[in-house]
């Protein structure tokens, strides 16, 4: 057969003027600013369908359970929207396009490998049988647990876990494995490519016994810990209601995302802003924040609230990746609210921080002149 | 004194699909024109061939973009945008065929034959528009998902791998899906199987 030099569709011609585009645009715009108010309509629809389906997995689940053995290779994908399923005794999460792959169903170990995305696992420990998550050369071993695993970077070649409570042990390679409590979470290259730059970070970074420097352990309840000669008991009972805030915190999260999933800006607003306020020393506290300013900035209507929010995200976490995006956002507020000595501080501010942040451009057309 | 803004060059050299998407989140509106404007016509010439008519490429475009705009904090690599709007652009237009297909199915419906020679490029060689339009000509008899697997690999001239991506689907099951496809084309064209 003869082979078309190019792509047969690129013999194929659609007449697209300026003024179709910007009729697309324009109905694009429109329905991007409305879905929130539409999408009101939608949840008691929403509501009953989940109602349904919630029933329709439970019974599945339920019959399903007993006797769940996939096979090696099989692979499990999200789309959009997150997805879960139960292997082994464990309930596995997928976030939106997240992926997975059952590489092992042995008597004596369940694997799974996460190949893209955030994961949650929820793990009911059984000591005849190891449960063991794989990210490439990073392997982690629950000891009976909820944690959270996520592949990152361009090619996912960094891996991120959070333990919600109990705890794990995290292989790195050759290295020897390393525990992690409830609370905790580590963020590691995988060994094979190059180490990463460190971050500048106000903690000293931990001492690693195993020798694995590349390895960043953050623990925002590292003040709530007990001291060392604490008694046992009140060791524990630290730790447990540690586990119940972590819990409770993540509960919370669970809500403002179900709220944002049913088009209720107010509703995830108010579990966010419980969120920070109740758990301020959970790790999810300084992202409830900023997401909770971007939510009054741009869908309540509330400049004064998003401005308050976006700063006390910063203060609660200086360091964190969303800190550009706070900051420009706060000097679009402040120029919105008017305050011209402010909004020329904090641009400058900006400018001189971000030099050649994306949002440089549209910062420095901000603020009246002097 | 002029304010020294106002003199400078507004428009960079060409931004990257990360930073619009960056600034996007950000809140900055431009920015998601900017990349609308980028990839309209990849979208819309996608959506255009996957249908093989005009009249539902703006929907589709719309809704490609209204639905990636709305999920682009969850883009794990947003310099992969195109790959990803494009998988979108398959879903979206995989609902808009399996719609067609049951309201065909019900009589509300009538099925379109697909003028081949009415979107061509006059430039085209004739065996390539003799192979467009035998492609089309049977693309109407297919399920959605044969359908899609077809137009990706033949038309759009994409590898198994990259349309199983886009199609959100295994290997395997693309490759059935082309199969069904090819069988029938193959009969169209009076070739055995």
């Amino acid at each position: 057969m003869k082979t078309a030099p190019r792509p047969l569709g690129s013999y194929f011609r659609l007449h697209l003027s300026e003024e179709r585009t910007q009729e697309t645009w324009a109905k694009i715009s429109k329905r991007s600013r409305g879905a929130a108010s539409r999408r009101w309509a939608l949840v008691p629809a929403l509501a009953f369908s989940l109602g349904v389906l919630g029933f329709v997995g439970v019974v599945g689940l339920r019959r399903s359970a007993p006797h769940q053995v996939p096979g090696s290779g099989l692979t499990v994908a999200s789309e959009a929207k997150p997805r879960s399923f139960e292997i082994a005794g464990a309930r596995i999460e997928l976030q939106p396009f997240a992926s997975v792959t059952i590489a092992a169903a042995e008597p004596l170990e369940q694997r799974v490998e996460v190949t893209r995305g955030s994961v949650g696992f929820h793990v009911v420990h059984d000591p005849s049988r190891r449960f063991v998550v794989g990210l490439g050369a990073v392997e982690i071993v629950d000891v009976g647990t909820e944690f959270m695993v996520a592949r990152e970077g361009e090619n996912g070649e960094l891996v991120r876990v959070s333990v919600e409570s109990g705890d794990v042990e995290v292989r790195v390679g050759s290295q020897a494995p390393r525990p992690l409590h409830a609370g905790e979470s580590l963020t590691t290259p995988q060994p094979v490519v190059a180490p990463p730059r460190p971050e500048p970070s106000a903690a000293p970074p931990p001492e690693s016994s195993s020798g694995v420097r590349s390895i960043e352990i953050t623990s925002p309840l590292e003040k709530d810990k007990p001291e060392p000669d604490m008694a046992p008991t009140a060791a524990v009972a630290a730790a447990t209601g540690r586990a119940v805030e972590s819990t409770r915190a993540k509960s919370l999260l669970a809500e403002a995302t179900a709220a944002r999933q049913a088009g209720d800006p107010a509703g995830e607003a108010q579990a966010l802003d419980t969120l920070r306020k109740r758990f301020p020393h959970d790790p999810r506290a300084p992202i409830a924040a900023f997401e909770l300013g971007i939510l009054r900035m741009d869908q309540l209507g509330n400049p004064r609230g998003a401005l308050e929010t976006l700063r006390a995200a910063i203060v609660e976490s200086p360091g964190a990746s969303f800190r550009e995006d706070a900051e420009a956002r706060i000097v679009r507020l402040l120029d919105q609210l008017d305050d011209a000595p402010g909004c020329r501080a904090a641009r400058d501010a900006f400018v001189a921080r971000y030099p050649a942040s994306v949002h440089a451009a549209s910062v420095q057309r901000r603020c009246p002149p002097r | 004194m002029t304010p020294l803004r106002l003199l400078k060059s507004p428009a960079p050299a060409r931004t990257s699909d990360a930073e619009l998407i960056a600034s996007i989140l950000g809140g900055d509106r431009d920015a998601a024109e900017t990349l609308f404007r980028r990839h309209h016509a990849m979208v819309a010439g996608l959506a255009f061939r996957l249908l093989g008519s005009d009249s539902e490429v703006d929907d589709v475009a719309q809704d490609a973009f209204v639905e990636a705009l709305r999920s682009l904090s969850r883009l794990g690599n947003p310099q992969a945008f195109a790959a990803w709007i494009g998988s979108i652009v398959v879903r979206v237009v995989g609902k808009k065929l399996r719609r067609r297909r049951l309201l065909e199915k019900l009589g509300l419906r009538r099925k379109e034959g697909i003028d081949v020679d009415a979107f061509v490029s006059p430039f085209c060689p004739e065996e390539v528009a003799a192979e467009l339009r035998s492609v089309y000509r049977v693309v109407g008899r297919l399920s959605p998902e044969a359908r899609l697997a077809l137009v990706l690999l033949r038309v759009e001239g994409l590898t198994i791998e990259e349309a199983a991506e886009r199609m959100q689907l295994s290997m395997a099951t693309v490759k059935r899906r082309l199969v069904e496809a090819e069988t029938r084309l193959n009969r169209s064209r009076g070739v055995p199987s």
